[in-house]
């Protein structure tokens, strides 16, 4: 170098020879840096505002598909019940459906062949009452005729003249007064015997009717078959080979679609198992410990779908959110701490096994009496209060197997149960030192960690209970449950606590 | 080397903030080696130094060289240690100072840099600072008396003698 450097050369030589220096610290100065930084605040992550909006998603898809499935459900069996009512006007052939068809050769069929018939003619053959009154006019005379039975006999119309029976004719005889004769006149001609016993549920059946007009015959509501008044000359053509027909068809009575819905809400005491975790090197580990039980809701929204007659499958979406106070007591000895470099503070790095997970956690103490310097040995231990708060997503899938009476049913419900974790947080509400000659730091107390447990674990669920039917419909239940998870790990492979949840499940089903 | 995740960090990210720290810590303990008495103390303040940075990470607005950020809460962090260590320990040094006369044995195979570090470290507190302040970090005379409570005439005057005092310090290692 030049002597007498100018001041302008030496900035410039000072700074050229320390542009781009770098020296190297000591290598454990990431460790006490860390071990000086506060724990991660509890600030909402991309990731947890995702998780946020994820589950709402995830409940509205579900509550969408369900209901979706019931309604789509509902609208086929209202669509097959349609199709197997008959439209007015039309025809629908019951021989295999009703006792009457299937003995179809037998005359009472050929009478309701005819009665198809009269009722497309009944308006133009009544002379009397408008249409509307026809039933309240008539139906009672042919309650009368059709419950006394008929004797039928074949042969020629005496009269052609339209009649109904027990409607009076002008010359003050009515129809029923006929089948005697007819049933004479037709021995006459031919020589057999065609007298039968009709035994159709007819006065029921008419009262119920609401017939308007004769293109138009109301269909009777839950009945299986429903005849009309016979006019007696159609009865003198009678087709023994053609199978019967009915122009009032069945409405078949409505199954039970086997699905259903359910509010329920589980009351469960919240018990957990604490388990000493396994340090890892350079940094002990602690577990958190219950405080006493307490008492969690989970609140469901459950449908499913009956499979036969005993066994069911059941699904749904339950929240939960819970507040847990536990207490740990970290021991170490004043040599484990890192110093800080300030004053007296050290800081003790530890790990603590919460049900949430594997919470790390900096604990900085410092002395009350800064002149004295402590041995390595002397023990430090403090009492720290925390608080868990967990919200979960519940997404059960039981096999449900029930028995009893019509009304009193006994169930088992089993299956597995998908949990999702929403919120996962442990907050250090109070530390207290077992050591007087200790102190935490000011200011150091009081933060929340973020645990770091899967959002996603399997868990399951066991319930014996009773089911009470109110009505077709509704139905209250009571089942005794216990609802636990399985063998859950942090990110160190180590177990975590694993809770029981026992109480009871209580709530209502709407059966479609 | 990946550039640093900030938003990580701010959010506490340890593996980021580890990350982060691999990047800067080599300079930025080459700027705390400059303003330390010893390596013990520089270590002690890159240590304050990058749990200040990962604190107020958030008061980083995105205007200018992030770089000369993390560098200027290094270098008021140093100045903050060396005050709390010795109280008003430039204004008593800066009226009158005991130079060195010799300097240590310096090695020519080490990078200037560390020679001058050595030498630096040799300066009364006072006048390394000024030196560092001025020289290494282009601060302007008002600017460091705002910085260290001083006048600007004293800024002035302790800077020529702490540049007098290097540059013979510096001659003699060069020329030993």
């Amino acid at each position: 170098m030049e002597e007498n450097i100018h001041d302008d050369k030496l900035d410039d030589y000072v700074r050229k020879s320390f542009e781009d220096h770098e020296e190297d610290p000591s290598s454990d100065m990431w460790s006490r840096v860390e071990a000086d930084l506060l724990p991660p605040k509890t600030i909402p992550t991309p990731r947890a505002t995702y998780l946020r909006f994820g589950w709402q998603t995830v409940a509205a898809v579900v509550i969408l598909v369900l209901f979706s499935t019931l309604i789509c459900e509902h609208l086929y069996y209202e669509e097959k019940l349609r199709t197997l009512s008959v439209a007015p006007g039309q025809e629908q052939n019951i021989s295999s459906k009703t006792k009457e068809a299937e003995e179809s050769k037998h005359p009472a069929n050929q009478l309701n062949q005819s009665a198809q018939t009269n009722a497309a003619m009944l308006p133009q053959a009544t002379s009397g009452p408008a249409p509307a009154d026809w039933r309240k006019t008539h139906a009672p005379a042919s309650e009368l005729s059709l419950s006394k039975g008929l004797s039928i006999s074949k042969g020629k119309t005496p009269n052609t003249q339209t009649t109904i029976p027990g409607q009076k004719e002008e010359n003050g005889v009515t129809s029923n007064d006929k089948i005697p004769q007819l049933q004479e006149q037709r021995a006459e001609t031919t020589g057999a015997d065609f007298t039968g016993s009709i035994d159709i549920p007819a006065p029921a059946v008419l009262q119920s009717m609401d017939i308007t007009t004769s293109a138009t015959p109301a269909v009777p509501k839950n009945l299986e078959l429903a005849c009309l008044p016979i006019e007696i000359h159609q009865l003198d053509h009678l087709d023994l080979t053609t199978p019967a027909r009915a122009l009032i068809p069945i409405q078949p009575v409505r199954e039970p679609t086997g699905w259903y819905v359910g509010v329920q809400t589980s009351l469960l005491a919240n018990r957990e198992s604490r388990r000493k975790p396994n340090a890892r090197p350079g940094r002990p580990a602690f577990a958190s410990k219950q405080e006493n039980a307490s008492i969690t809701a989970i609140w469901w929204l459950k449908t499913g779908k009956k499979l036969n007659a005993k066994l069911s499958l059941e699904s749904g979406i339950g929240y939960q959110k819970t507040a847990q106070l536990a207490t740990h007591i970290p021991e170490f000895r004043f040599g484990d701490g890192i110093h800080q470099g300030v004053g007296t503070r050290r800081t003790f790095n530890y790990d603590l096994s919460a049900y949430g997970g594997t919470a790390e956690v900096s604990l900085r103490m410092e002395q009350t009496n800064p002149t004295t310097q402590p041995p390595d040995t002397e023990p430090i231990s403090l009492k720290i209060h925390t608080k868990q708060r967990i919200e979960m997503l519940r997404i059960p899938l039981l096999a449900k197997y029930q028995f009893g009476t019509k009304r009193l049913h006994a169930n088992v419900k089993a299956g597995l149960m998908g949990n999702f974790a929403l919120k996962n947080e442990l907050d250090i509400s109070a530390r207290v030192s077992q050591n007087t000659r200790f102190q935490p730091v000011s200011g150091s107390d009081g933060y929340t960690l973020q645990l770091n447990q899967k959002k996603f674990f399997l868990g399951y669920w066991l319930s014996v209970g009773a089911e009470f039917k109110l009505n077709q419909h509704l139905s209250l239940l009571l089942e005794p449950t216990l609802v636990g998870d399985f063998t859950r790990k942090d990110q160190y492979s180590r177990r975590l606590p694993q809770q029981f949840l026992s109480g009871l499940n209580v709530g209502a089903n709407f059966y479609f | 080397m990946a550039e640093p995740n900030l938003q990580a960090c701010l959010r506490g990210d340890r593996l980021a903030q580890k990350h982060f720290f691999e990047c800067f810590k080599g300079k930025m303990f080459a700027l705390c080696l400059r303003y330390a008495n010893s390596r013990e103390d520089a270590e002690d303040v890159l240590q304050e130094g990058f749990v200040k940075v990962f604190r107020d990470l958030n008061q980083y607005t995105g205007a200018g060289n992030f770089e000369g950020w993390v560098r200027k809460v290094f270098v008021n962090t140093a100045l903050q240690h060396l005050q709390r260590k010795k109280k008003n320990l430039i204004t008593t040094e800066l009226d009158g100072q005991d130079f060195p006369d010799e300097t240590e044995i310096f090695s020519a195979d080490e990078p200037p840099a560390k020679n001058m570090i050595r030498i630096l470290q040799q300066l009364p507190t006072g006048f390394r600072t000024i030196f560092n302040l001025h020289v290494l970090e282009g601060y302007s005379h008002p600017e460091i008396a705002e910085i260290l409570d001083i006048s600007v005439g004293t800024s002035k005057s302790q800077l020529l003698r702490a540049k007098a005092h290097f540059r013979k310090l510096l001659e003699n290692s060069l020329t030993t």
